[in-house]
């Protein structure tokens, strides 16, 4: 049972993979960028140290030996800790499950990207459409209410219902993943099924959210006809 | 909206608002078949219900893979269902948010009765006797008096009438609101027509198969009756109570829609006959008290609001010319006045009348409308219940699906 062509759009995909490059190159800037500062703080520490060294050395007259030996030995220490700590930020957070509403795609979509190595394929075609929606809802969801129905529902499915279905399918021994279950499916297929159906019901809220905005649009269109339009119309 | 401007091009003809009549209560055997089913469409769905059956009877009865085959069937329609039932949830608030509307509109034209009374010359008593301080010194006139108040009220009264025609405009959006709601209903039921199509389909297919089982696989027959069968009728009479609301809430809507607009031409007409009283006055004054009367505000409004009150123009041009050729006997313009009066009063009374029938009609629909929401609600929770006891058959897109 593979999933039904019409789920998922070629061209959607594509556009998911410019996007997911465009994202990762940006990431990657950062974390280097964070590397970088670490380092020059490191090498200036260690200048810094060992000018102050120098500067005692010159005033007392020389430094004993020990004295030396534990400056070097503390010159090394700043250097590799500065070097190390604090190390750069995690690009792939937990589950998402502590984020505010507004975050909440954005971190599904990062926790996404950090299961995407260990799921098959077709299930990578799969979470691109997902990480499409994701955009799709992330500004309705700017707008909503945090304690209403909606909301419940969509925190529900995005850090509740996907990660235990991604987590349930890594806990598989990667070995077993391709054998047929008694069901006659593979735990492979059956992930991407299920993430299929999250993808569609992401459209489908998506689609509900944004039902009242489309009422109101037509609505007042409709309204400027009977109240303007019609009336010079009957003249 | 050529209704509201029809009518108010001759303002002497009595204004009749036809309050309509309320929705009656809807069976569930006969809800389906408003919104026609295309042939094409049908055989589609008949083709998806056959492939179905054939499906279904080719499972062992016993295997899991016939279970899953049968919760489709009670998951079938579940979506449009819950659909269907969003948009009934909010058709209860419609028809009282209309009334409440009313009261704004129906406030503004009391008020509007009780600044026009005290302006009537028949509350006067005779305005064409003289004037005398203390009874016997003649002192100014009675009937310059009388019109130097309608500089006063002018204000007030071009304030209401604006307001009249603000509450007009919510009536319009109103309207605007149950067009697009309509809109979406009908897309609705013709989904819920689709699934109902779709399930007497399945049970005739069902039926036929099980039947023809009876001789070979007996036990196959016998499973495919008692839960698809079973499940197939009961899912059929939700959809047709499902049906049976949302024609009654479809209907319901109209009839607000109705109503409103006999409304819109209620207020229409009580505005115009104010500012056609108000003119005749003018008229009036000139004529016999040789007196300039300005109502500027109520000039101001009448260009603003010239659309509805140009069919005033029209008559009040004529009236004009008929007071200014009476204007030498001196009683007749002042019944004319008058009579400018008892157009609003007619007008007023019959917008009054109109409120009572329409207030009684949209209560009983809603009275019966709540009643079959109630009862669908009670089908709706065992659905709910039973799809999240089977669990939505994940992935593979079901087989019992509507068209899109």
């Amino acid at each position: 049972m593979a999933p039904p062509p019409s789920r998922i759009s070629k061209d959607v995909i594509r556009a998911a993979r410019r996007q997911r490059a465009a994202r990762l190159y940006t990431a990657r800037k950062a974390r280097w960028a964070h590397r970088w500062r670490r380092l020059r703080r490191a090498i200036v520490a260690a200048i810094v140290l060992f000018i102050g060294t120098f500067t005692a050395a010159l005033l007392l007259g020389g430094l004993p030996f020990s004295a030396i030996v534990l400056m070097t030995l503390l010159g090394f220490v700043t250097f590799l800790g500065l070097a190390t700590f604090p190390r750069s930020p995690r690009p792939w957070p937990g589950v998402p499950d502590e984020a505010g509403l507004t975050e909440l795609a954005a971190a599904t979509e990062d926790w996404l990207e950090s299961r995407r190595r260990v799921l098959p394929s077709p299930a990578v075609d799969v979470i691109d459409m997902i990480a499409v929606r994701l955009e799709q809802i992330t500004p309705q969801l700017v707008s909503l209410d945090e304690t209403g129905p909606a909301a419940r529902e969509v925190r529900k499915l995005l850090s509740e219902h996907l990660p235990t279905l991604v987590d349930s399918y890594t806990r598989i021994a990667p070995s077993l993943r391709h054998r047929p279950g008694p069901g006659g499916t593979t735990p492979s297929q059956q992930l991407v099924e299920g993430l299929s159906v999250i993808s569609d019901e992401i459209e489908t809220m998506s689609i509900d959210l944004s039902r009242h905005d489309l009422d109101r649009l037509a609505t007042r269109g409709r309204y400027l006809e009977t109240r303007y339009l019609d009336v010079r119309d009957s003249n | 909206m050529a209704t509201t401007t029809d009518h108010s091009t001759n303002a002497t003809e009595g204004l009749t608002l036809t309050p309509p009549d309320p929705v009656p209560v809807i069976q569930p055997e006969r809800a389906a078949g408003l919104v026609p089913v295309a042939d094409d469409q049908k055989s589609k769905l008949q083709q998806r219900v056959d492939e179905y059956v054939e499906d279904l009877v080719a499972q062992d009865a016993a295997s899991p893979e016939f279970g899953r085959r049968v919760d489709q069937i009670t998951n079938m329609g579940r979506r449009e269902i819950a659909e269907a039932a969003g948009h009934s949830n909010r058709f209860l608030d419609r028809p009282v948010r209309a009334m409440d509307k009313e009261a704004g509109v129906g406030a503004d034209l009391a008020e509007l009765r009780r600044t026009v009374e005290d302006l009537d010359p028949s509350t006067k008593g005779n305005l064409l006797a003289p004037r005398k301080l203390f009874g016997v010194i003649p002192f100014g006139s009675k009937l310059r008096n009388y019109f130097d108040s309608y500089t006063s009220a002018q204000g007030h009264i071009s304030a209401i009438l604006a307001r009249l025609q603000g509450g007009k405009d919510e009536l319009l959006m109103d309207n605007a609101a149950i067009d697009v709601e309509r809109q979406n209903l009908w897309a609705t039921m013709g989904k819920l027509e689709q699934m109902v199509f779709m399930s007497k389909a399945l049970d005739e297919g069902l039926e036929q198969k099980a039947a023809d089982l009876d001789h070979t696989d007996p036990a196959k027959a016998k499973a495919v009756r008692e839960t698809a069968l079973f499940y197939v009728r009961q899912r059929t009479q939700d959809l047709l109570t499902q049906m049976a609301v949302s024609v009654q809430g479809y209907l319901a809507l109209d009839l607000v829609k109705k109503n409103n607009v006999e409304l819109i031409k209620g207020v229409d007409r009580a505005s115009t006959t104010t500012v056609g009283a108000l003119r005749t006055a003018v008229t009036v004054a000139q004529a016999m008290a040789n007196q300039k009367l300005v109502l500027d505000q109520i000039t101001a409004l009448n260009t603003t609001t010239a659309r509805i009150i140009d069919g005033t123009g029209q008559m009040m041009k004529d009236n004009t010319a008929r007071i200014h050729a009476q204007a030498a006997s001196s009683t007749i313009p002042l019944e004319t006045l008058q009579r400018a009066f008892q157009n609003i009063y007619d007008t007023m009374d019959s917008i009054d009348t109109f409120k009572v029938k329409a207030l009684d009609s949209m209560k009983q629909t809603v009275t019966t409308l709540e009643g079959e929401i109630t009862r669908s609600k009670a089908y709706i929770a065992r659905t709910q219940g039973q799809s999240e006891g089977t669990g939505t058959s994940a992935g593979g897109k079901s087989m019992l699906e509507s068209l899109d």
